[in-house]
């Protein structure tokens, strides 16, 4: 049993330098980004254009390019906080036990951390669409609604782990009441 | 609690201290401790026949019942 357990932290072990990984590649990205719209700042609003495809208005405001940035900086940062939280939870259970109170709270706070990013996800083709379409002549203005498997899988998994985290607090009070036992 | 747990009682006729019969028993001295005191969820069988063949004795020796009020968290 005890090595079963010892194997289980080993691999929330593993885990965590696997999020510390995919954190970096996120922070990377975003710096790559900064970088591009140092050089070209029209190039944010070009990649929404694209990515959306969105009608492209005659000429990118300065604040429109500031109101894309913020809005995919919040993203990146969401996204970046559900990865920290998560690694949180899995470097819980690595330096303790595996069923504790304290990695089921982090494990539902990630969940809370994902779903909040998939929301926010959902809520970006409008959000952005509305920004670039500030540009737009009036009576040219527009919004963009989708919600794409993409989303659904996002908030289907993000559900899933506060279920989990809510699993692992009850599974700790178990084991705690198991531990009073002789 | 209405069950009383009188290891104690029965260390001290056997002579034994608590540090040695956790060893010879395989549970910790800390868990040992508080068994004596009452502070346990409940025992196993196996620690209790264990612990009767350390200090060869029946569980009557070790657990009395007194009729009283119950804690909430049923220690």
């Amino acid at each position: 049993m005890e090595t079963a357990r010892e194997r289980a932290r080993l691999l929330s072990r593993r885990m965590e330098k696997l999020i510390l990984v995919l954190m970096a590649i996120l922070g990377l990205f975003v710096l790559y980004g900064l970088v591009l719209a140092w050089s070209d700042p029209t190039w944010i609003g070009t990649f929404v254009i694209e990515r959306l495809a969105l009608p492209k208005p005659p000429q990118f405001s300065t604040s429109t390019m500031l109101l894309l940035a913020a809005a995919f900086l919040a993203q990146a940062g969401l996204l970046g906080w559900a990865l920290q939280t998560l690694r949180a939870a899995f470097r819980e259970i690595g330096l303790h036990d595996i069923v504790g109170a304290e990695s089921a709270r982090l494990m539902r706070l990630s969940g809370v951390a994902f779903l909040t990013n998939a929301i926010a996800m959902a809520l970006a083709p409008p959000l952005v669409s509305l920004i670039v379409s500030l540009d737009m002549p009036a009576g040219q203005r527009f919004l963009a609604i989708s919600f794409g498997t993409h989303e659904l899988l996002a908030l289907i998994l993000s559900g899933i782990l506060i279920v989990f985290g809510h699993l692992l607090a009850v599974a700790a009070e178990v084991d705690d009441d198991n531990k009073r036992f002789v | 609690m209405p069950v009383i747990v009188n290891l104690d009682v029965m260390l001290a006729r056997r002579k034994m201290r608590s540090k040695e019969l956790a060893a010879k028993i395989g549970i910790t001295e800390q868990n040992l401790s508080l068994l004596k005191s009452g502070k346990v969820r409940g025992v196993r069988f196996s620690t209790l026949a264990r612990i009767c063949a350390e200090l060869e004795c029946q569980p009557g020796d070790l657990l009395e019942y007194q009729p009283g009020p119950e804690e909430e968290d049923g220690t």
